[in-house]
């Protein structure tokens, strides 16, 4: 079986290939590096380790076209300079998380309250809303702090579109060696 | 210089009044005429009396059409108006001073392009719309006045200067107009798309019909305009939002789909950590193979061959085929749009992170057993 050299149709192909790549060798790495072991307290370093690794590497892809994907950079490369002996992504946890990669139940528990209060609010208290929903956005969005609503919008928008490329390539590969 | 501007009964009253101070003028006159013999001697202070620029004194003085008749009418003229003009003088001194007077004064009308319609009124009216034009002339800075009381005699020479002023003004006023509409209209055609002009360093709006042309209103409907443009794009691309009316539950449908996806890649992380330990270097080959069919979707079908010899797993087909059944699921979902198979991912990941961990947890039944 020849490797068959994808050509990209479109460039969110290209970053999804890249993302794929780049994730599969991080894997490889990191099942090199670290011994597997079953219990529950490595898997979930694992698991986090992962997480990061996947967030970096789609970052590493789009490269530094995008203010969402700087941003992942920055503060990984922020953790990696906190410890420069430690290559394994699970020292990351002790580091402060950014709130975008953190979900919570608790963000959960917001979210209804405001999805139940908006219907009874009066449109005097829309601004209110979008002033909330809009620091939710911000929150869940890597840099999104520092942007103005448009571009915190269009940031959304592309920040979407390759998280959707990165769950699709995950799900395969999990799904392929699961 | 004031009397000019005064109204119609005004005037009348000022003419009988002038008609006792006309014979004390007179006299006053003959008596001038005495001391202006030498006329170039007393230039000087007579000019200052008279009021007016001394070239100009000098030549009603030394007028060709008339000797001394000449510039005992000028004189009597000068007098007229520093005596804020008494035109009913004009009237006893017509006989002999109105033509040469007339000519001196008509050759400064001349100038005044003012008289040049003043044609049908009586010789009166003429000279004294004349010397009210040239008092005029020297009060043209006190238009208000003139434009609150016009009289017939004056009205006939004011209105035409107030009337050209006017126009002007009103002219000057429609070409401002003109030409704000027509930098308007030069925006709007340099306009292309309002929305989509992001590009652009300046976005090109164009001022709609009924509302506000500030540059402020403008640039905050330019700002609107994009914001809306943005959202409409995120609505396209998150599912379901396109159904939904209203910025605030759009918000808060993005913010729950992209919250949705996150937890998904926490889920697939942990799968992964799981499984991750089986992975060998056949990766990046297995890759380069199944690029296209990651971007075709077609998953199972190529895939489905070349698993089977490549995981090192033993025992577990059951769970394979059970997979495998998820994953024909999971096949028409991939291929269509993302949202469908984000909603049906969720129940997948669960399925296959259960059989998954069913896997795990017979691999650590097996190592125990090992050890």
């Amino acid at each position: 079986m020849t490797p068959i050299i994808p050509t990209a149709n479109n460039p969110a192909s290209a970053t999804k290939l890249r993302f794929a790549r780049r994730f599969l060798r991080s894997l490889s790495k990191m099942s090199k590096t670290r011994p597997s072991c079953p219990s529950s307290i490595c898997v979930k370093k694992r698991s986090e380790g992962l997480k990061m690794a996947a967030y970096w590497c789609m970052a590493r892809s789009v490269g530094s076209r995008r203010a969402w994907s700087r941003a992942i950079l920055m503060k990984l490369s922020r953790g990696r300079q906190q410890h420069p002996h430690h290559h394994n992504f699970s020292m990351k946890r002790k580091i402060r998380r950014p709130t975008w990669l953190g979900k919570t139940k608790k963000k959960q528990k917001k979210k209804r309250n405001i999805t139940c209060s908006s219907s009874s609010y009066d449109d005097e208290d829309e601004e209110e809303i979008m002033k909330r929903q809009t620091e939710k956005l911000r929150e869940v969005v890597p840099g999104g702090k520092l942007m103005d609503i448009c571009s915190l919008l269009e940031e959304t928008a592309h920040f979407v579109t390759c998280l959707a490329d990165q769950v699709h390539v995950m799900q395969t590969i999990a799904h392929r060696y699961s | 210089m004031e009397q000019t501007t005064g109204g119609l009964p005004g005037s009348s009253l000022a003419i009988r009044e002038q008609d006792k101070s006309a014979l004390e003028s007179i006299q006053f006159n003959q008596e001038i005429q005495g001391i202006m013999d030498p006329p170039p001697e007393n230039a000087s202070s007579f000019t200052a009396l008279l009021e007016l620029p001394p070239p100009q004194a000098v030549e009603l003085l030394h007028s060709p059409d008339c000797g001394g008749a000449a510039a005992s009418s000028a004189s009597a003229k000068s007098l007229c108006q520093i005596n804020n003009q008494k035109p009913y003088l004009l009237h006893s001194f017509s006989g002999n001073l109105s033509f040469p007077a007339n000519a001196a004064l008509i050759e400064r009308a001349a100038k005044f392009s003012v008289f040049a319609g003043v044609n049908s009124n009586p010789e009166d009216s003429n000279v004294v719309g004349r010397n009210s034009g040239v008092n005029l002339d020297k009060v043209k800075n006190e238009p208000p006045e003139s434009d609150s009381n016009p009289s017939p005699m004056q009205g006939c020479v004011s209105d035409p200067t107030v009337e050209n002023s006017n126009q002007r003004a009103a002219k000057r006023k429609e070409r401002e107009k003109k030409v704000k509409g027509c930098s308007k209209k030069s925006k709007g055609a340099a306009d292309e798309a309002s929305g989509e002009a992001e590009k652009l360093p300046y976005v090109h709006v164009r001022a709609r019909r009924g509302q506000a042309t500030d540059s402020h209103s403008l640039a905050e409907r330019a700002r609107r305009e994009k914001i809306n443009a943005r959202m409409k794009l995120l609505q396209e691309l998150v599912p379901g939002c396109n159904k939904i009316s209203g910025t605030a539950l759009v918000l808060d449908e993005i913010i729950n789909h992209v919250q949705s996806l996150q937890r998904q890649v926490e889920f697939l992380s942990m799968k992964l950590a799981v499984v991750n330990p089986r992975i060998d270097f056949n990766l990046d080959s297995i890759l380069a193979t199944d690029g296209a069919s990651l971007m075709e979707c077609n998953f199972p079908s190529t895939v489905a061959p070349l698993m089977w010899p490549e995981i090192p797993v033993n025992g577990n087909r059951q769970q394979y085929q059970q997979q495998w059944q998820v994953d024909a699921i999971h096949q028409p979902a991939w291929g269509r749009e993302e949202g469908n198979h984000n909603f049906i991912t969720p129940d997948n990941s669960f399925l296959s992170y259960d059989s998954s961990a069913n896997s795990a947890t017979l691999h650590s039944n097996q190592l125990k057993m090992e050890l």
